[in-house]
C-alpha cells in the first residue's frame, strides 16, 4: 500500500534494508521508542513497529528486515508496496556500503517507482573506525536520488531528521498535509535532494 | 548462592545424591574431597568451601575448569587452540543406596530427587577440564524458575524394597510429589550413578551386592511418578513384627508387587495421603484403602483448572501415555461403589457453568477418549482425498460410525456455512467434521475450532519433570537405555528437570546413542573431544596475515562476531554471570568451528540462537559443539541457500492447516497468504524468539524426543494459528502484511504448555493424511 490518507493521518509503509549488523533495528528502535541497546539482537525474518509523527501527519508502519543475504529472498515481501525505504550501511564497514548499493539497485528495479528512498550511514559515532567517507556515500546518494543522512542510533544523531525528511517527501495521495507546518516551506518536490548530512 | 543452594539442591548438576543437602555433606563430601588432588581443582574448591562446605562436591565437576579465563582475555579471540587433557579422574560419585539410611530429605521444591545421574557421562570422561566453559558454580543460572511450577515432595521414604523374586531385592525410595495440586506417587529403585574409572560399577561397601543381578530389571519395576487418580486402592500391611509393606492397585487392576518399608513409615504414608486424597477403608477389608482422588472429581478438576493460565488446556489426549493410559472403567466402578454418580452425569453441567470454555474435566476426558477412538475408526475417508482433488461432492459429514453414541460436544453451528463455500469442498468428508448432535447439549469454544475438534485436552495430570534419579532407572548397569520409547515419551510429556538437561540433551540430540554402553559413550566422547580440537585448530591456526588474504573467512568470522555479541544477552549466562565473557567466547568458537566443519553451509543468522541454549545447558564446549552439530543435522535444511528446506516446511504447514482447519485454509487462500511466510521465523529457529528462554528449552527437548515425529514444530505452528483463528478471520483487513504483523506480535505472548498439547492433538487428528501431506511437501 502506498502512503494514503486515512482521515487525518497518512499511513506509510516503510522498510529498512541493509547488511547485517549495520544497525537497522537500532535505528528503528531509537526512532520509535527512543531506546538503544548495545547488543540489539539480530532480526530473524522481520520485525514490525509503528510510529506516528503527528507534526508530519504520518503514521509509519515500519518493517525491519534481516540483514544476511541468505534471507534476501524474503525481502520483496517486505518492500512490496512500501512508500519509503531506508537503506542502512555501517560507516565503519566498506562492504556494507556495497550491500547498500545492491539494495538500491534492486529497489530501483523491483520496487515501487514512487518509493521515497533514503540512505543512512549509521554508526556515525564511531568516527575513529570510519571506513566510508561522507563524500563517497553522498556521491552515491546524489547519483541515485537518495536522501542521505549520517546517523547514530547510539547517540541519536540525525535519527529523527532522517525520518522527518522521509515523512515530508512522501507523495500525498489526496489532501494536503496538515497546515501545522504551513509557516515553513518544507514541501520540496521529491526529486529535490537534501543537501545535508550528519557528517561530523 | 547459599540461599539458592538451600532451596534448590537439585540445581547442582553435579552429584547431589539425594536432593538433601544433608546428604551432600554427610555422605558425599567425605567420599569426594580427598580424592580431588588435581591442582586445577584446588582454587575452585577452596573458594567454594569457604562458605559452603557442602557445595564442594556439587561443584566439583563444574570447577574442574582451569584457572579463570575471565581475567586473562577480554576479547573474543581464541587463546585455546588445542588442549590436551590429563588422564582420567575416576568417578567420585557414590552409589545412591549409600544415602538411603540417612533419613528422608526435607520437603524440597521442584524435582529435587537428586541429580545423581546427571553427570554420569561427564564424570566418566577423561578430560573435563579441557573444554568446560565454566569455572564457577552455575547455581544462579539454574535457579530460574521454569515451567515446572511448584513441585513439592510431601513424603519421602528411603529403603523401600521390592522383591521381584524371593532371593532378589531392589531397594529404592518411595515418595509422594505434589505438583499443581495433583499428587503423584513414585517408587524409584536406587541405581548406580557413576562408573569407576575402569567402567565397573562402584558398589558401596554396604550395598547388597546381590542386587546388581537384578539391576537390569529395576527399570521394569520402577513406579514412575503416577498420579493418584490412577491408583485404585492401596493395601497396607503393618505387622507387629517384620517389615511393613503396601500393595498398590492401579486402576488397571493389575497389582504391583508389594513395596516393603524397611524402616517403617507406612502409617505416615497413609496419613499423608489422607491430606491429599480421600481414602476410605474398604468395608470388607480394613487394611484396604480405596483411593478417591479429589482431583478426579470433575467439578474439583474444573475449578482447579481455572487457576491455570492456559484456557483451553488440559493434559495430553488419553492414551498418549502408555504409562498412564487411562482406563476409566474400573475407576468409574470404584467411584460408583463409593457412592459417586457416574461422572458423565455431571460433566455437561460443569461445562455449561464454565460458559462454553472447555475446561479440564473428567467429562472432557471421557468424551475425548470416545471421540478420538471414533476418529480413529473413521480413518482417512476415501472421500477426503477426492475432495482435496476437487472432485469430491459435498457429502454429508461422516456418519458417526459404529460408535453411534459418541458424544461430540464441540460443534459450532456458525462454522457450517463457512465450510459450505465451494472452495472448501474438503470440509466435507473430514474425518473430524463435527455435528452438534450430542445428547448432552452443544458447546461452543471461545476460539480454536480446529483444536476443539481434536485433542481435547484431557485431564491427564502431567508427572513432574524427569529427574536424574528417575532418568537413571531407565539405564541398564552397562548403560544402555532399556525403554527408549518410554523414556522419550516421558520426556516429551513432562520435560527434564533442569539439572538433568546437561546429560539428557546429549542423548536427545543424538550425540550419545541410547543403545550404547557407558563405556562406549565414554570412548566416543574422548574421541569427539579430540576431533573437536582438531577442527578448531583448522581456524585457530589461521594467522592474521593469512586472514588478510582470505576474504571468505573474514566475512564468515565477521558474521559470527556480529551475532555472538548480541545473542541471548538478556540471559544471565551471557550477561551477568561472572564468566559470561568465557561463555561468549565459547559460543563463538563453537559457531566458527561449525562453519569449518560444515563449510558449505557456513554461518547463517539464526544459528547462534540455536547454539546458545545448547551451550548454556551442556556447558562443556566440545560436548556443546557436537550437540549443536547434531542439531544442525536436523536443521541445516532451514539454512540452505536455495530456501527449499524452509519452503517444504511452509508447504507442509499449509497442507496441515488445510487438513485440520479447512475454513482457515480457505480464508488464507482468499487472502493470498498460502505461502505462510508469516510463520517463517517460527519454523526457522523453532520458536526460539517466541517463548522465554527456559520454555524454549522445554519445547526443544520435547521436539527432540521425536515422540510425535520429527516435525513437532510444524504442528505447533498450526496450533498457534488455530488458537488465533478467530482473531485472524474476523479481521477484515487481514492480509499477508497483517498476518506477518500479527505473528510477529505474538512473540512472548503464547502459552507453551497449552500449545504443546494442542500440537499433540493435531498430530493425532491429522493422522495419515497429515503424514501424507508432509511426504508430499518433501518432508520425511
Amino acid at each position: 500500500m502506498l502512503a494514503s490518507d486515512t482521515g487525518a493521518l497518512q499511513q506509510a509503509k516503510l522498510v529498512l534494508l541493509g547488511d547485517m549488523g549495520a544497525g537497522k533495528s537500532s535505528l528503528v528502535l531509537r526512532f520509535v521508542k527512543g531506546q538503544f541497546f548495545d547488543y540489539q539482537e539480530s532480526t530473524i525474518g522481520a520485525a514490525f513497529l509503528t510510529k506516528t509523527m503527528p507534526e508530519q501527519n504520518v503514521k509509519f508502519e515500519i518493517w525491519d528486515t534481516a540483514g544476511q543475504e541468505r534471507y534476501h529472498s524474503l525481502a520483496p515481501m517486505y518492500y512490496r508496496g512500501a512508500a519509503a525505504a531506508v537503506i542502512v550501511f555501517d560507516i565503519t564497514n566498506t562492504e556494507s556500503l556495497g550491500k547498500a548499493k545492491n539494495w538500491v539497485k534492486e529497489l530501483q528495479r523491483q520496487g515501487n517507482p514512487n518509493m521515497v528512498m533514503a540512505l543512512a550511514g549509521n554508526k556515525a559515532d564511531l568516527a575513529d573506525a570510519r571506513a566510508v567517507t561522507t563524500e563517497e556515500a553522498q556521491t552515491f546518494a546524489d547519483d541515485n536520488n537518495l536522501f542521505f543522512w549520517e546517523t547514530s542510533a547510539k547517540t541519536n544523531q540525525n535519527v529523527l531528521e532522517l525520518f522527518t525528511d522521509i515523512a515530508q517527501k512522501l507523495p500525498r495521495t489526496s489532501a494536503q498535509p496538515q497546515p501545522s507546518n504551513a509557516g515553513i516551506t518544507l514541501s520540496e518536490p521529491p526529486q529535490q535532494r537534501p543537501q545535508k548530512s550528519g557528517c561530523c | 548462592m547459599a540461599e539458592t543452594r538451600t532451596r534448590l539442591p537439585s540445581t547442582r548438576s553435579g552429584s547431589d545424591l539425594s536432593g538433601s543437602t544433608r546428604h551432600q555433606r554427610d555422605v558425599s563430601a567425605p567420599i569426594s574431597t580427598p580424592a580431588r588432588s588435581d591442582p586445577l581443582t584446588r582454587g575452585p574448591i577452596l573458594r567454594v568451601s569457604e562458605g559452603q562446605p557442602g557445595a564442594i562436591l556439587c561443584n566439583d565437576t563444574e570447577s574442574l575448569d582451569s584457572l579463570s579465563r575471565e581475567n586473562s582475555a577480554s576479547k573474543l579471540e581464541e587463546a585455546d587452540a588445542v588442549q590436551q587433557s590429563p588422564a582420567s579422574s575416576p568417578c567420585l560419585d557414590g552409589f545412591v543406596d549409600c544415602a538411603a539410611a540417612l533419613g528422608k530429605p526435607a520437603t524440597v521444591p521442584n524435582g529435587t530427587h537428586g541429580q545423581n545421574g546427571s553427570m554420569t557421562e561427564a564424570a566418566s570422561s577423561t578430560d573435563l577440564e579441557a573444554e568446560d566453559v565454566d569455572k564457577e558454580s552455575d547455581d544462579e543460572d539454574f535457579s530460574q524458575v521454569d515451567g515446572a511450577g511448584d513441585t513439592e515432595v510431601v513424603y519421602c521414604r528411603e529403603g523401600v524394597a521390592m522383591w521381584p523374586t524371593p532371593t532378589e531385592r531392589i531397594m529404592g525410595r518411595f515418595s509422594l510429589i505434589n505438583q499443581h495440586s495433583v499428587l503423584f506417587m513414585a517408587w524409584l529403585p536406587y541405581t548406580p550413578v557413576c562408573l569407576n574409572s575402569d567402567y565397573s560399577l562402584p558398589l558401596p561397601a554396604d550395598a547388597d551386592r546381590a542386587e546388581s543381578n537384578t539391576a537390569r530389571d529395576r527399570a521394569r519395576y520402577a513406579l514412575r511418578p503416577t498420579p493418584l487418580s490412577d491408583v485404585k486402592a492401596i493395601h497396607k500391611h503393618t505387622p507387629a513384627f517384620g517389615w511393613q509393606h503396601i500393595v498398590i492397585v492401579p486402576e488397571n487392576g493389575v497389582n504391583m508387587p508389594p513395596l516393603w518399608f524397611s524402616t517403617g513409615g507406612v502409617r505416615t504414608l497413609i496419613d499423608t495421603l489422607k491430606q491429599y486424597a480421600h481414602l476410605s477403608k474398604s468395608p470388607d477389608n480394613p487394611n484396604k484403602y480405596v483411593v478417591n482422588d479429589p482431583t478426579s472429581d470433575p467439578l474439583h478438576r474444573s475449578l482447579t483448572s481455572l487457576e491455570l493460565s492456559d484456557v483451553l488446556l488440559g493434559g495430553p489426549p488419553p492414551g498418549a501415555s502408555s504409562t498412564f493410559a487411562p482406563s476409566s472403567g474400573p475407576v468409574a466402578a470404584v467411584l460408583a461403589a463409593e457412592g459417586e454418580g457416574p461422572s458423565s452425569a455431571r460433566g455437561p453441567l460443569v461445562s455449561q457453568m464454565l460458559d462454553g470454555v472447555q475446561r479440564v474435566s473428567q467429562y472432557a476426558r471421557d468424551t475425548t477418549t470416545n471421540f478420538l477412538a471414533a476418529s480413529a475408526l473413521f480413518g482417512p475417508p476415501a472421500g477426503a482425498e477426492a475432495g482435496r482433488a476437487g472432485t469430491g461432492s459435498a457429502a454429508p459429514s461422516c456418519p458417526p460410525g459404529p460408535q453411534s453414541s459418541v458424544p461430540v460436544p464441540l460443534a459450532r453451528p456458525g462454522e457450517a456455512s463457512a465450510a459450505a463455500q465451494p472452495d472448501c469442498m474438503e470440509e466435507a468428508g473430514q474425518p473430524l467434521a463435527l455435528e452438534a448432535a450430542t445428547g448432552l447439549g452443544s458447546f461452543e469454544l471461545i476460539d480454536g475450532r480446529g483444536l476443539e475438534r481434536v485433542a481435547h485436552p484431557a485431564s491427564r495430570p502431567r508427572p513432574p519433570p524427569l529427574t536424574s534419579e528417575e532418568w537413571s532407572t531407565f539405564f541398564t548397569p552397562e548403560g544402555r537405555v532399556s525403554d527408549e520409547a518410554g523414556l522419550r515419551e516421558r520426556i516429551f510429556h513432562s520435560g527434564l528437570d533442569k539439572g538433568l538437561r546437561r546429560e539428557a540433551w546429549k542423548f536427545l540430540l543424538g550425540f550419545h546413542a541410547f543403545t550404547a554402553t557407558h563405556a562406549q559413550r565414554a570412548t566416543l566422547r574422548t574421541e569427539k573431544r579430540a576431533e573437536y580440537s582438531r577442527l578448531k585448530a583448522q581456524w585457530t591456526s589461521i594467522t592474521e596475515a593469512q586472514a588478510a588474504r582470505f576474504a571468505k573467512w573474514r566475512e564468515r568470522r565477521g558474521r559470527v562476531d556480529k551475532d555472538v555479541r548480541r545473542t541471548d544477552r538478556e540471559h544471565p549466562y551471557f550477561s551477568t554471570h561472572p564468566n559470561f565473557h568465557a561463555h561468549l567466547r565459547a559460543l563463538r568458537r563453537i559457531l566458527l568451528t561449525y562453519s569449518i566443519f560444515n563449510f558449505d553451509l557456513g554461518y547463517c543468522q539464526g544459528m547462534s540462537d540455536l547454539a546458545a541454549p545448547i551451550l548454556y545447558v551442556v556447558r562443556d564446549e566440545a560436548d556443546a559443539f557436537w550437540c549443536f552439530a547434531a542439531l544442525m543435522e536436523r536443521m541445516q535444511v532451514n539454512f540452505q541457500t536455495d530456501g527449499n528446506g524452509m519452503h517444504a516446511q511452509l508447504q507442509a504447514l499449509a497442507s496441515l492447516v488445510q487438513i485440520v482447519d479447512p475454513t482457515l485454509h480457505c480464508f488464507l487462500k482468499e487472502r493470498d497468504c498460502l505461502n505462510y511466510y508469516f510463520c517463517y521465523r517460527w519454523l526457522l529457529i523453532h520458536f526460539k524468539r517466541e517463548f522465554p528462554f527456559e520454555q524454549v528449552l522445554r519445547l526443544w527437548e520435547a521436539e527432540w524426543t521425536g515422540h510425535l515425529g520429527p516435525h513437532l514444530h510444524i504442528f505447533l505452528a498450526a496450533a498457534v494459528l488455530l488458537v488465533h483463528r478467530r482473531t485472524i478471520m474476523e479481521d477484515p483487513d487481514m492480509d499477508l502484511d497483517g498476518l506477518l504483523r500479527f505473528c510477529i506480535q505474538l512473540s512472548g505472548r503464547m502459552d507453551l504448555p497449552s500449545l504443546l498439547r494442542h500440537a499433540e492433538g493435531l498430530t493425532t487428528s491429522s493422522g495419515a493424511r497429515g503424514t501424507e501431506a508432509f511426504r508430499l511437501a518433501g518432508l520425511t
